[in-house]
């Protein structure tokens, strides 16, 4: 799995102490968010569902996704080809 | 190595139509440097080493307000140039540079580039046309900020992103995006919920496809 497409999180802006033990760790809905060292890891990064609820609930903004931004590809008509997205 | 950031130089507006020759001797005397994502590049108000090239890699040009409030001037990718002003006017850094993902960056010396401007008209042509390209940017940027909705503005920024594969490439975060919007990153979101149930975009992952891109456009306000 590329890392790059992956929450990332600041170290330095993450702080359980000031979001009531760790927001993140409470609305991943994978599960896949742990507190070590005071710190938020992301402990299972493959089960990752890039839903941004992470994101989302963290007051400090510590965490954050990156998206690349791009043209639909044409539909060909085969649905096999056609991801659904991820609804948020 | 010395190739590739000459083959960079000839793609930026200063030296367009340049004699390799002077290509080549520029390439020399650029400095090669690499950092990783979230490295502070250089502050506002600081002196300005030079013109920086990116090579791979995003790069955002920040301004903060006195609260420590962070404003997105440009988001940039490969084979664009930046802090242009600091090297070019030998004063201060206008604004900061930070590194969105991990990037590969040339800094060509601001006495090299100003030396080299004297001595060859063509680059002080370049110079002006590429300011002047700036300053419609720029005045682009305010038009957008004082009269346009949230939507509208995430609209334009999703489809100029997408128009160009080294700005999309390493990707972009919410919260960069409502810094260069001025706005919040719940704001964007919001906004991108919105955009996500009209059809015209559509997540998938980490990407965001355009899946309208008409009515995109018309949520932009673009003719």
């Amino acid at each position: 799995m590329d890392d790059h497409w992956l929450p990332q999180i600041d170290r330095k802006r993450c702080s359980p102490d000031r979001c009531g033990g760790g927001a993140c760790v409470r609305h991943c809905p994978a599960d896949i968010i742990a507190l070590i060292e005071g710190k938020a890891v992301l402990t299972n990064p493959e089960r990752c569902l890039y839903c941004a609820d992470c994101e989302t609930f963290c007051p400090l903004n510590a965490i954050t996704l990156p998206y690349m931004i791009q043209f639909a590809q044409p539909i060909t008509g085969n649905e096999g080809d056609h991801h659904e997205g991820t609804t948020r | 190595m010395t190739a590739i950031i000459a083959e960079l130089l000839a793609k930026t507006p200063y030296f367009r139509n340049a004699p390799p020759s002077l290509i080549e001797t520029m390439a020399a005397q650029a400095i090669l440097r690499e950092y990783s994502a979230g490295t502070v590049l250089f502050l506002e108000g600081e002196p300005a080493s030079g013109l920086w090239i990116i090579e791979h890699g995003s790069v955002k040009i920040t301004r903060m307000n006195t609260d420590g409030m962070e404003h997105v001037l440009r988001i940039l990718g490969a084979g664009m140039t930046f802090n242009d002003i600091g090297a070019l006017d030998g004063r201060g850094n206008p604004a900061g540079a930070a590194a969105l993902s991990d990037v590969r960056l040339w800094v060509l010396p601001a006495e090299t580039l100003r030396s080299a401007i004297e001595a060859h008209p063509v680059l002080a042509l370049n110079t002006i046309s590429a300011l002047t390209a700036r300053v419609r940017a720029l005045i682009n940027q305010v038009e957008d900020l004082t009269l346009y909705s949230v939507n509208a503005r995430l609209a334009r920024f999703l489809l100029k992103q997408a128009q160009d594969p080294a700005l999309s490439g390493p990707g972009v975060t919410r919260a960069a995006i409502a810094a260069y919007l001025n706005t919040t990153p719940q704001t964007i979101s919001t906004a991108l919920r919105e955009l996500e149930s009209s059809g015209a975009i559509r997540f998938d992952r980490h990407h965001i496809y355009i899946e309208d891109e008409i009515q995109l456009r018309s949520i932009g306000m673009i003719e």
